[in-house]
């Protein structure tokens, strides 16, 4: 009499079972690394893209370009926080006076979370 | 008493889990697929982006150099405010040639020639794919409003180099 092999092939099944589960949850979850890896690069590309572009427009005083960028008024606080109408992101923009001559403006890009990405220092002639 | 055979039901629980095994294995491989795509795709619009900014960077910072300057126009060469052709002028041996770079058929072309000399869409080099773009000249500098094949748009300003500006010219 032949016996039936199924039980066996069940016992392997519940054993690969959890084995499978692990192996997906490590690739799962290096996978959602990976991905998140790329949204903070991304995100930092983009404040990187804002901030060279503000620091542009502080260097040479270019309300236009402030305008342009839906960041209005810029050079005119000394404190300024804008939500970036294009990325999400939050402007911060900062200026303080070294000497009669020479103004520094700080830019920190934030996410919403108040976590800064990018910043920079740009020194201009008053 | 009737004798009643047991059902075997060891084949059908082998094979509803052969299935769950290959379900899953199914939705692992597309949650990882779909997961990939995202991030090639969010790479792949960040190479794009900043290397469409840093190639105009490069672009309009050179041409504040030497007595060279930059416009903004239409494909006939008239210079205006705000216009789908970047202009870029530089003197060399008392001729004056100009560099235009504009969107044609999706693709961003170059193309540098006498200035006097009218181009037709699709002369020049091919740099990069790009929808459209759109330039805004301001008090010193440009804003380049870009929009890729993918429907993504991407707004940033450059600065000519100080020194170079006024004249109805950036």
């Amino acid at each position: 009499m032949t016996r039936s092999k199924a039980p066996l092939a069940m016992i392997e099944l519940l054993i690969m079972l959890p084995v499978l589960a692990f192996c997906a949850a490590a690739c799962l979850q290096g996978l959602a690394w990976s991905a998140n890896q790329s949204k903070i690069l991304h995100q930092k590309q983009e404040a990187m893209s804002v901030a060279v572009s503000l620091s542009d427009a502080v260097r040479s005083k270019d309300e236009a370009a402030f305008d342009a960028l839906d960041i209005p008024a810029a050079l005119e606080h000394d404190i300024y926080d804008y939500r970036t109408g294009h990325t999400g992101l939050f402007v911060s923009i900062v200026h303080s006076r070294q000497n009669p001559y020479l103004l520094q403006t700080d830019i920190t890009i934030t996410d919403k979370n108040g976590t800064e990405i990018y910043a920079i220092s740009v020194n201009s002639q008053y | 008493m009737t004798d009643r055979r047991p059902i075997d039901l060891d084949i059908p629980v082998v094979l509803a889990l052969c299935a769950l095994l290959a379900g899953c294995s199914v939705l692992i491989l597309f949650h990882g697929a779909g997961l990939y795509r995202q991030s090639a795709y969010r790479d792949n619009l960040a190479i794009r982006q900043q290397t469409l900014q840093q190639y105009l960077d490069v672009k309009i910072k050179r041409a504040g150099t030497d007595g060279a300057y930059v416009a903004v126009g239409n494909l006939s060469g008239e210079i205006q405010d705000t216009g789908p052709v970047l202009m870029l002028y530089e003197n060399i041996n008392d001729t004056t040639y100009r560099t235009a770079i504009y969107v044609h058929r999706n693709t961003l072309y170059e193309l540098t020639s006498d200035a006097g000399l009218n181009f037709a869409p699709g002369d020049g080099q091919a740099v990069m794919p790009l929808s459209h773009i759109t330039l805004t000249r301001t008090g010193s500098g440009v804003v380049v409003n870009a929009e890729f094949d993918t429907g993504d748009r991407f707004t940033f300003y450059i600065a000519s180099l100080p020194g170079e500006t006024g004249g109805g010219r950036i």
